[in-house]
């Protein structure tokens, strides 16, 4: 049995180690074809000429399209002549960039600045459980090549901002709004229409979708429908809301089906309508929006937005989807995972209350520790909860304090903020497990999942 | 193309808890007022508790500003203000336009979405 144990692990250890020089080697191969396209480029000679003919393989990879009377041989050099820039390439971007390479656009540019974290592989399809780890772009473009390996792609592993996203944008046709976070979808917007850009942009949440055209034929832009951005608190990521794979599945798949038609020069391009999709009732709602709006700040008749600004200002909130740590309390309230662990699991002290929402708690929790969500922690049974286990303890710990945690430590400051005044009589102290569960894991227990 | 696409819309929400929010005229509702079958979106749908419900005596004759205080008072989306947008019977609602209303209108409440 350990012998066979044994020799799985070294053969897997093998190939991992191979992954690894394939990855390398696979990068060497991307930028010395990067090289010559520039270089041809420069010396004007990778042109590509609408009246060139279908190479043997493009005729049978695309036949199934080309014999579609409104695509033809025509439709398909239009095809192969687009440039497109896929910005994020996680649930949306993968399944647009997917179909994308499928059809035959000729460029396509990845831009993320992420790495593959496990919990994206149930909706961002392209990446695999090998590339954990791995840059988003690197692991995109990896899978993309594999489709269709005459596909120029370019990896732009960075953060877009507002330095350098003119120069990126202005290398492509056309781009797609596959981000995660309210001030990039500003900052694209704002590029798309200082560079002439059509924006086809979705977004997905839980079991809905958005999908529409931004900046295209007179079309409105992201400004005209929503001139201010949301107040931070009420906007609510995939991390924190959860998202089911298959939603940004379809959204990223219409955003592509956009794009072609863009490029085809179709009508019935989603400019100046916003699609709503609703995954629970399988509903499509088309909402005619309005035109563009003549005293819009950035393309309206007289802009007042001429360049780029700070859009996390703007916003009031990251460029990301992560959420940042907060720190809104005193030194002495905050409990390393080493306390909590010698103080309530080891000397079996005080009381340990999970604030996370039922269903996070049901998926893992700590031994022993009562689940009390923050939004009914200031409710009167909740504190009377809290107050009859405390007494109990107390009867036998001349010690109690009250633990708090959550995932990642900010919601239990905000419930430690207000136990703080509930338990005022109790005399006790309330502290939060500063890091929550995630430095639970780093620091206690590795077999914690971190989510 | 796009309108090819466009369905009924979803069957009255059946798995609703309690029934759908109803929300009762305000004042100055008087002869010619109607009931609206609103549908909420996205982080209107969080902040409301619900997808569906019903805002009564509405003026006919109306506007944008009226019909975004009433929507925003009845369905408690006070935090997100001026950060969504209103579709009547798809039709995206201009901020300033005079609105005319019909009884049975769906009134669509939408914030934009930016998960991805």
């Amino acid at each position: 049995m350990s012998v066979g144990n044994d020799s799985i692990a070294s053969l897997e250890k093998e190939i991992d180690e191979l992954r690894k020089i394939l990855r390398k080697k696979e990068k060497e191969l991307s930028l010395l074809k990067e090289c010559h396209v520039n270089k041809e480029k420069c010396l004007g000679i990778n042109k590509l000429k609408l009246d060139d003919k279908l190479s043997k393989d493009d005729i049978e990879r695309f036949s199934r399209q080309i014999i579609i009377p409104t695509i033809g041989v025509k439709g398909q050099q239009l095809l192969k002549a687009a440039s497109v820039l896929i910005v994020g390439a996680g649930g949306l971007g993968c399944p647009a960039a997917q179909y994308l390479t499928g059809t035959g656009i000729g460029h396509i540019g990845l831009v993320d600045y992420d790495a593959v974290d496990r919990s994206n592989l149930h909706r961002q399809l392209l990446h695999t459980q090998e590339n954990i780890g791995v840059s988003k772009v690197a692991s995109a473009a990896g899978a993309l090549k594999q489709l269709n390996s005459s596909i120029r792609i370019s990896e732009h592993n960075i953060q877009l901002d507002s330095s350098n996203a003119i120069e990126i944008v202005q290398q492509y046709d056309i781009v797609i709004d596959a981000t995660d976070n309210v001030a990039t979808r500003y900052l694209l917007n704002d590029v798309c229409v200082i560079s002439g850009k059509p924006l086809v942009s979705g977004s997905a949440l839980r079991l809905e979708g958005q999908l529409t055209v931004y900046n295209f034929n007179q079309g409105p832009c992201y400004r005209c429908i929503f001139p201010s951005p949301p107040p931070p608190e009420t906007v609510t990521n995939c991390g924190d809301g959860g998202v089911l794979g298959a939603v940004p599945g379809v959204i990223g798949v219409l955003q592509a089906l956009e794009v072609i038609k863009i490029v085809l020069g179709w009508d019935g391009v989603l400019s100046g309508k916003l699609l709503l999709f609703s995954g629970e009732q399988s509903t499509f709602r088309n909402i005619r929006l309005r035109v563009k709006n003549p005293s819009c700040v950035i393309c309206g008749d007289h802009p007042l937005i001429t360049k780029l600004i700070d859009y996390e200002q703007f916003c009031g909130a990251k460029a990301s989807d992560k959420d940042n740590a907060i720190n809104i309390l005193r030194e002495e309230q905050r409990v390393s995972p080493e306390i909590l662990h010698s103080s309530f699991m080891c000397n079996d002290e005080g009381i340990l209350i999970d604030v996370r929402d039922t269903v996070e708690f049901k998926m893992c929790s700590l031994p022993n520790s009562i689940n009390i969500p923050l939004k009914s922690i200031d409710e009167t049974s909740s504190i009377q909860k809290i107050k009859e286990i405390v007494e109990c303890k107390k009867k036998t710990h001349q010690n109690c304090p009250v633990y708090v945690l959550c995932r990642r430590g900010n919601d239990s400051q905000r419930a430690v903020l207000k136990l703080e005044k509930s338990l005022q009589e109790e005399n006790v102290a309330v502290c939060d497990l500063k890091g929550g569960l995630h430095a639970w894991a780093r620091a206690i227990d590795s077999s914690f999942p971190i989510y | 193309m796009p309108d090819a696409v466009e369905l009924p819309p979803p069957q009255q929400q059946q798995q609703e808890e309690g029934g759908r929010l109803v929300a009762e005229a305000g004042e100055g509702a008087g002869a010619g007022a109607v009931s609206l079958r609103v549908l909420l979106f996205a982080g209107a749908r969080e902040l409301a508790g619900t997808a569906e419900g019903v805002l009564t005596g509405v003026p006919a004759r109306t506007d944008a500003a009226h019909l975004l205080g009433r929507v925003t008072e009845a369905f408690s989306l006070g935090a997100m203000a001026g950060s969504f947008i209103l579709a009547l019977n798809h039709d995206y609602v201009m901020p300033g336009d005079r609105v005319r209303v019909r009884d049975g209108d769906e009134l669509a409440v939408i914030p934009p979405l930016s998960g991805g």
